[in-house]
Formats: C-alpha cells, sequence, structure tokens
C-alpha cells in the first residue's frame, strides 16, 4: 500500500529564505537594491555607467555584476568610481540568493545608497529567483524588438520598471513604442516604463526621477 | 536550464520532507508547474533523471502537473482562462491589458507518494 501525502512547498523556498535575510539586512540600512535583468547586450552595463557617473554626488552607489565569465563589467563599472564586485556564474543562466550573500562580504555597506545587482544576460531563468531586491527593472532594447514583452511574459510581470533602451536607434529598426509598452501591460498594468539611451543619455532625467523616489522611500 | 537548480531544490525538499517517514521509501513526487513560471517540463524530467542516480531517490517517479494562466479580468473582474499569451481579451467585457494573475505562477511540489508497506 502506499499513502499520498499533501505538502505544498514552493521549490524554490531555499532560495526565497536567503532573500527574505537579504532583504532585512538591506531594510535594516535603509539600502535601495534593484536587480537589473535583460537579454544579453541590451545595455545594462552602459546604463549603469551613466547612472553611477550622473548620480555620483547624490547618491553612494555599489554594483554587484553577474556572468558566465570574465570580469570586463567589473572593470568598467569601477572606472567610474563605484565599488564592484564580481560573481562569475561559471555556466550558471542567473544569480541566487547564496551568491549575492557571498559577494556582498566584498561590498562596504556602510552609508550605501543604492545596491544594484546586475544579473547574467538572460529574460527567462533570473526571473525565478529572488535576490533580496526592492524591485526588479527590466531593460529591453530597440534592436531585441518589440515583441519581447510578449514573448516571455513572467519576466515582464514582475518587473516594476521597463527601461526601453537605445531609443538613439529607432530611426533604423522596426520597434514599435507603443506595442511594445501595452504588451508590458497586458500582464502587468503598474509597470513603469521610461525610453531611454544609455549611449546619448536621452531621457535618463525619468529613471533618475524614479531612484529618486524609491531612494526616499526606503528612508 | 535553470531547471537543474530547480530539481535540486527539490531534492532538497524530499530530504526535509522525508525525515518524518523514516525507513519507508519514497514512491513519487508530484510537482505543479505554472504555465507563467518560465520552467520546461521537459527539462525538469530530463534534471530529474539525470541528477537522481546519486540519490536516495533512484527510481522515483516525478509528475509535472501543468497548471494554465488564470486571470482575473482588471476592468470587470471575470474570471477566465485565456487560450494564449499574446492577446487575451475578457470574455465579459473585452478589455485587453492589466489582469491579475490567479493560477499559473506556480512551481511547488504539491504531494509525495510513500510506500507504507515495511
Amino acid at each position: 500500500m502506499s499513502q499520498e501525502v499533501t505538502i505544498v512547498r514552493n521549490v524554490l523556498e531555499a532560495n526565497d529564505r536567503l532573500a527574505q535575510e537579504l532583504e532585512n539586512s538591506f531594510r535594516v540600512k535603509k539600502i535601495l537594491c534593484l536587480n537589473l535583468m535583460s537579454s544579453p547586450g541590451a545595455g545594462k552595463t552602459s546604463l549603469l555607467e551613466h547612472t553611477l557617473t550622473d548620480l555620483k554626488d547624490e547618491f553612494k552607489m555599489a554594483v554587484i555584476e553577474g556572468d558566465l565569465q570574465t570580469d570586463n563589467d567589473a572593470q568598467r563599472i569601477a572606472a567610474t568610481g563605484a565599488q564592484a564586485v564580481q560573481i562569475n556564474t561559471e555556466g550558471g543562466c542567473h544569480l541566487d540568493s547564496g551568491m549575492v550573500l557571498e559577494a556582498l562580504k566584498s561590498i562596504d555597506t556602510e552609508g550605501l545608497d543604492i545596491l544594484f545587482i546586475e544579473n547574467v544576460g538572460n529574460l527567462v531563468c533570473p526571473a525565478e529567483f529572488n535576490v533580496g531586491e526592492d524591485y526588479k527593472v527590466t531593460l529591453l532594447s530597440a534592436a531585441e524588438g518589440d515583441d519581447k514583452p510578449e514573448k516571455y511574459p513572467f519576466m515582464f510581470h514582475i518587473s516594476a520598471v521597463m527601461l526601453l533602451n537605445k531609443t538613439d536607434l529607432l530611426p533604423y529598426v522596426d520597434f514599435d513604442l507603443e506595442k511594445a509598452t501595452s504588451h508590458a501591460k497586458k500582464l502587468n498594468a503598474d509597470i513603469e516604463v521610461f525610453p531611454v539611451s544609455a549611449r546619448t543619455g536621452e531621457n535618463l532625467g525619468k529613471w533618475y526621477e524614479w531612484l529618486r523616489k524609491k531612494r526616499a522611500e526606503k528612508l | 536550464m535553470h531547471e537543474m537548480s530547480i530539481i535540486q531544490s527539490i531534492l532538497g525538499i524530499l530530504k526535509e520532507e522525508m525525515v518524518k517517514y523514516d525507513g519507508q521509501k519514497l514512491k513519487k513526487v508530484t510537482i505543479k508547474n505554472g504555465a507563467l513560471a518560465g520552467v520546461v517540463t521537459e527539462s525538469l524530467t530530463f534534471a530529474w533523471e539525470a541528477l537522481i542516480p546519486d540519490t536516495p531517490y533512484a527510481g522515483v517517479v516525478l509528475e509535472v502537473v501543468e497548471v494554465p494562466i488564470k486571470v482575473a479580468c482588471g476592468q470587470c473582474g471575470e474570471e477566465f482562462w485565456p487560450e494564449h499569451t499574446k492577446c487575451m481579451p475578457c470574455p465579459k467585457c473585452e478589455t485587453l491589458i492589466g489582469h491579475d494573475v490567479l493560477e499559473g505562477k506556480e512551481m511547488l511540489i504539491d504531494s509525495i507518494e510513500i510506500d507504507d508497506t515495511v
């Protein structure tokens, strides 16, 4: 004979427990933590380079960089003067809370205002793993096509912000801003959409305003 | 590709649960995979087959129940199962966007089956 036992346990609860731990420590230290996600090459690091440089005098910021290999991105971030720690996942397709806890040991969180976690470039897997962030921010670049929110709905469903990057390319590509926006809002009416260009710096003001507002809410 | 990590998490939970059934044999695990969870059932099964031979659960059957997306219309509250995620008009008021997702995000272990003949 066999017996069926209902247990109903979230498969990712071990990760969620660590994420909760991170979240609590960020709350106590009043650090705004953002999980930055996108496909590879959508412009996460360029966006951070601009942000870290432009808001240098306003906030103390640090970045945890996730990549399969190399510390290229951490070097680019460090060049702006911000603290940067590189995590190499050695093939892993996402960051998890255990990796972030480990990386945090190398960051001086004293007086830190904003921590950016730049996830591995991937529109699927990182969506599943919380890393203690206050908000998930997803970048979509004009070169990728306006159907991405429709194709990868979960990522856009759980993000607070969608940054539509590389608007400087709009005259050259078939990217319908309105279409991308309405697809993203289909399952997430509250998602904030900011079209920007991390290359030219165009329209980054709204993104900075959002950062200021969310940081103030943590105080 | 994160299906491997998911199976590893499942194995961790099974280890905790099975402490309660000392000496009894686990026969089957049923998990629920929501259509929005971004987890591919075939990859899960593959990862399971690849990982369990080295665990105490070799031979245990993994059943994956796929849960369709269920939403409540953001406008009128009508609950429905959209046919696909591309376009999901409310059957009552035809609103296209801003629905609340009620089901379809889950990735959980629903139940386990234990041999109690020991």
